[in-house]
């Protein structure tokens, strides 16, 4: 009776058997983006050895331009902001003016007197620069790499500058901020 | 869970809810700066150091010759009605004026003052020092 019992209860189940299966799925690398602003190349500071003039005479003007690169993979504008320092008994900055130009170029001029100027480009600054820092310009938006953006810059000292501001020297610093734009 | 206590928590997620604004979106801005550092410049100068030598009835007065954006260009004076001098390069290299003859054969002492001038080109820019040159017995006795 027990063992009738046994196989009734089993005799009309059966067996099920479920089949599956298992795929994976890689997922792919994510890599954060990268913001990464060189100036001629360089990881900076730069040492900007070209915008420099020696024995400058009243109407002489130095002009020399930069390549700013965006060496990442997040497009960026670069503000640039300028003072300068000076030596002597009188200041020559008063009689000094800057001129910056964005996307500009600048031309060279190795005889008396020599006036090297800026060209192209967008009018960005004209004035004196002081010693304390103060905002120069700004550029458009940068692509990614290997985008990039030039920057000219000319000092030129004044035709009508005295001659206290003999021997007088300056010396020009930037700062160049480049700044993610906002997807 | 109890009929306080859910509404207690009600009231919690309501004040949390009531916190967040509606646009709490904060976003990061990545930045880079480079510094560029210039090179300093100088303004020229225009500068003037005479020297005098005596000689047997007459004087050189040199100059170093400043060349430095471009060279000056020097002019010279004698203030005794002859007007003015020629520089000219010196077999040492030194900008000069050659005094000669300063004997009148009439005075017994006599002095004469010369004016050089340096000017930058193109600039008004200038400078003018003076030598003065006294010739005593005859002429035979010169100093400056």
């Amino acid at each position: 009776m027990a063992a009738a019992v046994l196989l009734g209860a089993t005799g009309g189940l059966g067996t099920f058997a479920y089949w599956n299966d298992v795929e994976t799925v890689e997922g792919g690398v994510v890599t954060a983006g990268s913001l990464d602003l060189t100036v001629n190349g360089v990881q900076g500071p730069y040492v900007w050895n070209a915008l420099q003039m020696t024995d400058m005479a009243p109407g002489e003007s130095v002009a020399a331009s930069l390549v700013i690169q965006n060496a990442g993979s997040t497009p960026f504008t670069v503000t640039v902001t300028g003072a300068a320092a000076t030596t002597g008994a009188v200041s020559v900055l008063p009689y000094v003016t800057a001129t910056v130009r964005v996307g500009g170029i600048a031309s060279s001029d190795d005889d008396y007197p020599r006036t090297e100027t800026c060209s192209g480009g967008t009018l960005a600054f004209e004035s004196k620069l002081t010693t304390s820092s103060q905002p120069l310009a700004t550029t458009a938006v940068i692509p990614r790499s290997p985008g990039s953006s030039t920057l000219c810059v000319s000092l030129s000292l004044a035709g009508a500058a005295p001659m206290d501001v003999q021997r007088s020297t300056f010396t020009p610093s930037f700062e160049l901020t480049a700044t993610q734009v906002q997807p | 869970m109890s009929r306080l206590t859910r509404g207690v928590l009600a009231s919690m997620a309501g004040a949390t809810l009531m916190l967040v604004p509606s646009t709490g979106t904060t976003r990061a801005e990545w930045v880079d700066t480079a510094a560029v550092v210039g090179t300093a410049s100088n303004a020229a100068a225009v500068t003037l150091d005479l020297d005098c030598a005596p000689g047997l009835g007459g004087a050189r007065i040199s100059w170093p010759r400043v060349t430095s954006p471009t060279p000056l260009v020097y002019t010279a004076t004698r203030h005794d009605g002859t007007g003015v001098l020629t520089p000219s390069i010196g077999s040492d290299g030194l900008g000069q004026v050659v005094l000669t003859s300063l004997f009148d054969g009439v005075s017994v002492s006599r002095t004469y003052n010369v004016d050089v001038t340096a000017s930058l080109p193109g600039t008004s820019w200038k400078v003018t020092k003076r030598k003065t040159v006294t010739v005593v017995v005859i002429g035979l006795l010169v100093s400056c």
